[in-house]
């Protein structure tokens, strides 16, 4: 054998891996006369034993990354319709733009009853200036506004502020930053359960966590369809018993983990 | 199909069904290997910790749709896990050697056995191994991943081939070349910590 043909077995040499039982003894005998080769054998099995050494490695990821994923689970099958309603959804396109025409004819009737007519130069000046009209307030303030108005739907109980609060405050901030093409989900905290229960946590951690997109529906946010196949980022406040308290929406999926220890004060 | 194979199977069709139980087990079953997988190719923890999650979500949408008759499951989760690594490494670490590298850059094999000797058993046992994930994360990532698949998670040539996308051929070729530059780079290594030792090349006389 010479060392051109040992150099191509030495990788099955010195990972055990040889079945050939011949070839393996004709490829020991090699390394037993050339110095060179016996030493590049040496070189692989120590190579091989601190790879196994390695592969040893257990290291597991944390552990609220599973309290996270199991939340993610759970929203997604609470989003999912029924089996069976398949030929439903089918329809509920078309029943949802009927309903949203009727909705919009109403309201411009309503709105034309009620309101009464404005000189449309009212709107040319305040277009022209930009202080009597400002449609174009910042769309996270807006998304907050609409979350807080959501928030204060699912519960009133005011004993969630201290909560919420030191979970924004660990979260950085009360108002989430937005990046890339999705500010529609950028949110305050919006409770899952009952106020009493965020009041009385001691601690809690705040897990960052993806969800589909479709998931801010659920919370009755806009939901870009364009959207649907990129997941969405959020916040999940997670109480000492590791029940999820509170969610907010980040539209940031670049975004890191956040895992903070939060210390409300009762 | 393995045993393990049918049972985490089972799990996702259960899964599938909506059985949180099912997930939740699958999920520990293989969170680790993932996580192990990303930070070794990614030799970022916060990429892994995203890529775990980013995994298990692709699972939810396409545990419905996975089919054990076109692959294993293995190959399809540690698929999953490639791309997501491969897609944040490229966006956060522009300058990482995520692409190829030309063969012809590469030191010649048989150049840098010129220099042989022992220097692994010079290094402490947990040093060895910094010293080794170290010299894993700087090798092209078409190298990594096979040292990492191959090496750190004992798969076999097959199976490796079958979450990279190659032949048994090619995985095989790239592990050899990836375990000599291993052994350069830890060559490296060990000369930098001692300068004075002189390595004196043997000679062939086959």
């Amino acid at each position: 054998m010479k060392c051109q043909d040992f150099e191509t077995l030495i990788m099955d040499l010195a990972r055990n891996a040889m079945g050939d039982g011949a070839l393996r003894a004709r490829a020991m005998e090699h390394a037993g006369s050339c110095r060179r080769c016996a030493r590049r054998l040496n070189d692989e099995q120590a190579l091989t034993e601190v790879l196994r050494r390695a592969a040893e490695d257990r290291a597991e990821s944390p552990s609220h990354l599973e309290t996270a994923v199991l939340f993610a689970f759970r929203e997604r099958q609470g989003n999912r319709p029924p089996a069976g309603s398949r030929r439903r959804l089918l329809w509920a396109p078309a029943w949802g733009i009927a309903a949203a025409l009727a909705v919009t004819v109403l309201g411009t009737v309503l709105f034309r009853i009620l309101v009464p007519s404005q000189p449309a130069g009212v709107l040319v000046e305040g277009k022209a200036t930009g202080e009597v009209l400002q449609p174009d307030v910042s769309r996270a303030d807006g998304q907050t506004a609409t979350a807080s108005a959501v928030s204060a739907n699912r519960t009133n109980d005011e004993a969630a502020t201290a909560g919420l609060a030191a979970a924004r405050r660990a979260g950085g901030g009360s108002k989430p930053q937005t990046d890339g093409p999705s500010p529609e989900v950028s949110t305050d905290f919006i409770p899952l359960t009952s106020g009493a229960e965020i009041a009385s946590m001691e601690s809690g951690q705040l897990v960052r966590v993806l969800l589909p997109r479709n998931a801010v529906a659920a919370y009755g946010l806009p939901f870009n369809r364009d959207l649907a196949d990129r997941p969405v980022a959020a916040q999940v406040l997670i109480g000492q018993d590791g029940m999820a308290r509170a969610i907010r929406f980040l539209g940031d999926q670049n975004g890191r983990t956040v895992q903070t220890n939060l210390s409300t004060t009762k | 199909m393995t045993p393990e194979n049918a049972s985490d199977i089972e799990l996702l069709r259960r899964a599938a069904a909506g059985d949180a139980s099912a997930f939740a087990a699958l999920y520990r079953g293989w969170q680790g290997r993932i996580y192990r997988f990303a930070l070794r190719t990614s030799s970022s923890a916060s990429i892994a910790e995203d890529v775990v999650q980013e995994v298990f979500l692709a699972l939810m949408d396409g545990m419905a749709r996975f089919d054990p008759a076109l692959g294993s499951f293995s190959g399809y989760i540690y698929g999953i896990a490639r791309n997501h690594v491969l897609r944040r490494t490229i966006r956060e670490q522009p300058g990482a050697q995520v692409l190829d590298e030309p063969e012809e850059n590469e030191p010649d094999l048989q150049e840098m056995n010129g220099n042989p000797s022992d220097p692994l058993s010079d290094l402490a046992r947990r040093e060895m191994v910094e010293t080794l994930h170290g010299a894993i994360a700087s090798l092209p990532m078409r190298y990594r991943e096979v040292v990492v698949l191959c090496e750190l998670h004992e798969m076999k040539y097959a199976e490796a081939g079958g979450v990279l996308g190659c032949s048994e051929g090619t995985i095989r070729s790239r592990l050899h070349r990836a375990r000599s530059l291993l052994l350069q780079k830890m060559h490296e290594k060990v000369k930098a910590n001692s300068p004075e030792r002189k390595i004196q090349p043997a000679r062939c006389v086959s």
